[in-house]
């Protein structure tokens, strides 16, 4: 599982739909950060996950890079949505239909490039059943956004007890206490914010541990 | 002799500067033709993930996957003195 790096990239997460689960890390693609799983009856199950890939072109000259990948795939029908704008930056939604063993897939994939990465959000989820994920899929690919402080960008009303809590995590002591202080009372932004907050504070941890 | 010797050495200099200059011109086109076939992996990877993760269905608790990232971070951390991110 790959892991944001503040310094070099400022920290970019989405809200997954609620009660969704954490996709296995080991069944990502290099390019994926995270994936959720949300539950379904049928053989293919609602899925979303954030890609990122470093780029030195526009975002129209990227769609279009991506245009020329899934139309050369025959199982693949591939189509332009138009322009999704995010808190991220102006975006460009697109929408491809697969085959698979499990039936017909649709994934909704949203683009943006932004200082040097190019971010790609995909929703997937059976071609039958998509119009019933719309408006969730909808509301996620909205949250997209970035940061360069996971505390600020939480919302205001609990912010002093979170700096408050990561100000008593002074070491390894108080590390089991904070993890699951963040993963009860901080869920407000959905698990990837959790994660992400979790793994800035455990690196802060280490790395004041090995000085 | 001496001019035959000038002739030889403005040879030799054309040949050289030639080899270079096609080295040079391989190596561009390499690296064009790299970047041009890796730009998009990204969103395929995202594609090819979405649908592997929708036909597995499941996934797994937060507080495994938390489990995990510390111990990568605790790895990478006692190995280096640093952490590295982005490993692709």
């Amino acid at each position: 599982m790959m892991i944001n790096c503040i310094a070099l990239y400022g920290i970019c997460f989405f809200v997954p739909p609620q009660e969704w689960e954490v996709a296995s890390p080991e069944t990502l693609s290099p390019r994926v950060h995270i994936a959720f799983v949300g539950k379904s009856s049928s053989g293919l199950a609602p899925t979303i996950n954030l890609a990122t890939e470093p780029v030195s072109i526009s975002l129209p000259a990227y769609v279009e890079a991506v245009r020329k990948i899934h139309t050369a795939d025959p199982n693949a029908k591939w189509r332009d949505l138009g322009r999704f704008d995010t808190k991220l930056g102006p975006g460009q939604l697109t929408e491809i239909e697969m085959s698979t063993e499990q039936g017909k897939a649709r994934l909704m994939q949203l683009m943006v490039v932004k200082g040097g990465l190019a971010y790609i959000l995909t929703a997937c989820a059976l071609k039958e059943e998509f119009p019933k994920h719309y408006k969730l899929f909808d509301r996620v690919l909205q949250s997209l956004q970035e940061t360069d402080d996971l505390v600020e960008s939480y919302p205001a009303h609990k912010r002093a007890e979170l700096k408050s809590a990561l100000g008593a995590l002074t070491g390894e002591k108080q590390w089991a206490k904070f993890e699951q202080k963040i993963i009860h009372d901080f869920t407000e932004i959905g698990p990837y914010w959790q994660i992400l907050m979790l793994s800035e504070a455990r690196a802060k941890l280490l790395t004041e541990g090995t000085k | 002799m001496r001019k035959s010797l000038t002739l030889l050495l403005l040879v030799v200099f054309v040949c050289t500067s030639s080899a270079v200059g096609a080295t040079d011109t391989l190596q561009d086109w390499a690296t064009d033709t790299e970047n041009t076939w890796r730009t998009g992996s990204g969103a395929h990877d995202g594609s090819t993930t979405a649908i592997a993760t929708s036909i597995i269905g499941w996934g797994v608790g937060l507080a495994l996957v938390i489990a995990i990232v510390a111990a990568v971070l605790h790895q990478s951390t006692s190995g280096s003195g640093h952490s590295h991110c982005h490993d692709d």
